[in-house]
């Protein structure tokens, strides 16, 4: 057995994170990994939302198991893929709710990956679903979910905020998270995303260069973006999510790059001022999910950034604060018309909402002055 | 003999087993192996039990009437979990 050490383990997790995929490093495992290093493994690949990948793997033959280790893969990517199989049930609620109302929405993110782009369903693990309505819709979106016993986690800053200026509304139905989206992205670039073009396409029928906006599950079809427009959210999601992406975050990005050209991609983000957050994206997917495909990483590699889009992206990563930090950006975004009433519902939220938060209108305006 | 998927809900786990759980009875996963499994994969690319019968008999180089009778046990299981459809 192989007792790799964590260098090893980590050039590994990345072997495991391109397999599949154009240009990918081969994995080097010759023989299986000792007991330890495998329940290393096993944790790092959960962390990165790589389970399914890993299974792929090991069925591929290019990662070598015992017979324990392989029982205990299986049991682990059966609890993933029965919450995804649950999940999507969950979807076929969203729609029986929705639908009736007269309400367009869009599956991003998770299912739109297991049944668009991934190698197979059974490699893309997700935790929850996400959908994308009109800013128009998401007050009623809430109201029709909240109808069917779905919870919001948080009530709204103060009415109009969602619609206006909120990149989702976060909700719980049963045991799961539910994101109500009307933008792809929290802050400056979520508020630059002009919705029009965003919807362009969603649910269209494809063509010979790329697949239709649409996916089935279970013989039910859903609606969902554009692969470019994908390619798009992926980038955002990745430069503008969490401070390090999953993998498998980052994975999309790659197979999304195999499809997508740099100038498709441009010509959805250039509009938008986000140019630079897929570059900052796809540099990121290079250096951790190394596979090169297609001509976006060319250009990646070639553009520069100006100060200010360098000082945004870098606002939503600011490990003091996130959200003052993006807020204040927010804030000198916006037209000077709409700053009273982004400025207001932060400064004077709903009595509602800080009843939530558990605290008094005083404790609210020391904490923001703190943080601002 | 047509065999028709019904809607499913389904996934494909490492070794080769699928669980699948009905449209309609979202409470009832059924786990896929063995000659069940290469029933459903079969019925991907055809709804005929006759050739359904000869493709597997081929590719695991075994007696026809031995898979037949396999495949029947299979439908029939299949059937009455609410996973596929026979239509005669």
């Amino acid at each position: 057995m192989s007792t790799a050490d964590p260098a090893a383990l980590s050039r590994h997790l990345a072997a495991v994170a391109a397999f599949g995929l154009a240009g990918a490093p081969p994995i080097e495992l010759t023989e299986p990994l000792s007991n330890d290093a495998w329940v290393r493994l096993l944790a790092s690949v959960t962390r990165e939302r790589l389970v399914g990948v890993l299974a792929s793997a090991i069925d591929a033959q290019a990662v070598p198991v015992t017979g324990e280790q392989l029982a205990r893969m299986a049991d682990l990517h059966e609890e993933v893929m029965l919450a995804c199989i649950a999940l999507e049930q969950y979807l076929h609620r969203i729609a029986d709710v929705l639908e009736p109302a007269a309400i367009d929405f869009a599956v991003v993110k998770g299912p739109a990956a297991a049944h668009g782009w991934a190698l197979d369903a059974s490699e893309r693990q997700f935790g929850d679903i996400d959908i994308l309505v009109r800013s128009a819709d998401i007050d009623r979106t809430v109201a029709a979910l909240e109808a069917a016993e779905a919870t919001r986690f948080t009530p709204e800053l103060r009415p109009g905020f969602d619609r206006r200026f909120a990149k989702s509304v976060t909700m719980a139905w049963g045991p799961f998270e539910i994101d109500v989206h009307r933008t792809l992205a929290p802050g400056r670039f979520g508020l630059d995303i002009d919705e029009a073009s965003l919807w362009a396409g969603v649910g269209a029928s494809g063509d010979e260069t790329h697949a239709p906006a649409t996916f089935t599950v279970a013989g039910r079809p859903f609606a969902t973006l554009t692969r470019p427009m994908h390619f798009v959210h992926a980038c955002y999601h990745a430069a503008l999510g969490d401070r390090r992406p999953s993998l498998a975050s980052l994975r999309d990005i790659q197979l999304l790059a195999a499809e997508v050209t740099i100038d498709e991609a441009l010509a959805i983000a250039e509009p938008w001022g986000g140019a630079a957050v897929l570059a900052h994206a796809l540099a990121e997917a290079a250096e951790r999910v190394p596979s090169e495909v297609g001509d976006a990483h060319r250009w990646a590699r070639g553009y520069a950034a100006s100060e200010r889009d360098l000082d945004d992206i870098a606002s939503y990563h600011d490990v003091d604060d996130r959200f003052a930090s993006t807020a204040r950006h927010s804030l000198a975004s916006l037209p000077l018309g709409q700053r009273p009433a982004f400025a207001l519902a932060l400064a004077l939220p709903s009595a509602e909402n800080l009843e939530a938060r558990g605290l008094t209108r005083g404790a609210h305006l020391r904490q923001l002055l703190r943080r601002t | 003999m047509a065999l028709r998927r019904l809607p499913v809900f389904e996934r494909w786990l490492v070794g080769g087993v699928a669980i699948v759980t009905p449209a309609d009875r979202p409470d009832a996963a059924t786990r896929l192996e063995g000659t069940a499994a290469a029933l459903w994969i079969e019925l991907a690319e055809t709804d005929d039990l006759d050739e359904i019968v000869a493709r597997l008999a081929a590719t695991y180089q075994a007696d026809p009437e031995t898979v037949r009778a396999d495949v029947g046990v299979a439908v029939h299981d299949l059937e009455d979990r609410g996973i596929l459809r026979v239509d005669s």
